[in-house]
């Protein structure tokens, strides 16, 4: 399994790629920063985007309507989201 | 995601809900023709399934789904994308029609019909958007009632149901047309399927006199309607709802 670093690495890269980020560098968006609102501005539908991203990335199911708005809140929430995710799955 | 792909393009992926009769079959064989390779469901209607899957050689795929069932949605997208490919385009055509007076209809009857034709279609959309979304291309379209919009007596969950999908329909496509994905609605008039079967001669008689145009609806001219607004031929085109009905409601 990845470290979390290299999956709070791989994610900064996903946003920027998956939603198209204008102007933005992986290494723009910090760790904790909020990802939503004031933050990196992403809304609800950005969210959407990057579960299928990340679903793709790491090989795991993500149902939309069993993610808690909170997972999506930093880098480092997702990262924890996405590593709980891969030590659940089957080998 | 429109007209027939040349040789060596691969053909779109379309899911229909409800495909091995009436109108659903008449949409998965229009959908066919027109280049798509067509994910279709049934519930009961395995050899008609299994027939129409085989007639079409290869460009439809049948797999069993009940609306009801509130966890297939998320398995069946997944299970078709892994086999047929990426869904470009969802039609939720199936529905359940049971009519009752609503002074006699219990509890369980409403939750039924309301769950099964209003939330089987919010949970198809919700199985199909995220990766629509992602690949910032889709076109949803659900299938409505006449009954949405025009009383009938016995219907008042049914038309409940069906009078959701549009509200649905139109707040859906507010909310993901942003990323290029659409969602629009039909309305068919009154088609001589098995699933009217049961209407009253008289009814029938009453419904088909007010159409403007004589040769009344076909299974084909919805699935063409349907076709339609599932392809990029209606590009500029969300939230709307499009009637099929020979003019019964001009």
């Amino acid at each position: 399994m990845p470290d979390t670093q290299a999956v709070r690495s791989r994610i900064k890269t996903l946003i920027v790629d998956a939603l198209h980020l204008q102007g933005t560098s992986p290494s723009d968006i910090g760790d904790e920063a909020p990802l939503f609102g004031e933050g990196l501005g992403l809304d609800s539908v950005d969210a959407l985007e990057l579960m299928v991203a990340l679903e793709k990335e790491y090989g795991i199911r993500i149902e939309g309507h069993q993610v808690g708005k909170e997972t999506f809140t930093s880098v480092s929430t997702l990262a924890a989201f996405v590593q709980g995710r891969l030590a659940a799955k089957p080998s | 995601m429109t007209t027939t792909p040349g040789p060596h393009a691969p053909r779109p992926v379309a899911l229909v809900t409800g495909g091995s009769r009436g109108i659903g079959r008449a949409t998965v064989e229009a959908l066919a023709a027109d280049g798509f390779t067509v994910a279709f469901t049934w519930r009961e209607s395995e050899a008609e399934a299994q027939r129409l899957a085989e007639r079409l050689e290869g460009r439809a795929v049948p797999f069993r789904f009940d609306l009801r069932d509130r966890t297939r949605p998320g398995n069946l997208v997944h299970e078709i994308e892994e086999q047929v490919g990426p869904i470009a385009g969802l039609v939720n055509n199936a529905g359940v029609r049971r009519d009752g007076l609503l002074a006699t209809l219990p509890d369980e009857g409403w939750d039924d019909l309301l769950d099964a034709n209003l939330g089987g279609v919010f949970r198809c959309c919700r199985s199909v958007i995220p990766r629509m979304l992602h690949r910032r291309r889709g076109s949803i379209v659900n299938v409505s009632s006449m009954t949405a919009v025009h009383g009938l007596a016995g219907q008042t969950a049914y038309g409940a149901a069906k009078a959701g999908i549009l509200g649905l329909t139109r707040s859906l496509a507010r909310e993901v047309g942003s990323r290029g994905v659409r969602v629009n609605a039909v309305i068919p008039g009154f088609v001589p399927t098995a699933m009217v079967a049961d209407v009253p001669p008289e009814k029938v008689k009453a419904l088909r006199s007010a159409e403007a145009l004589p040769a009344g609806v076909t299974v084909e001219g919805v699935a063409a309607a349907i076709l339609f607004l599932l392809s990029d031929r209606s590009a500029a085109i969300t939230g709307q709802t499009l009637v099929i009905d020979a003019g019964l409601l001009a």
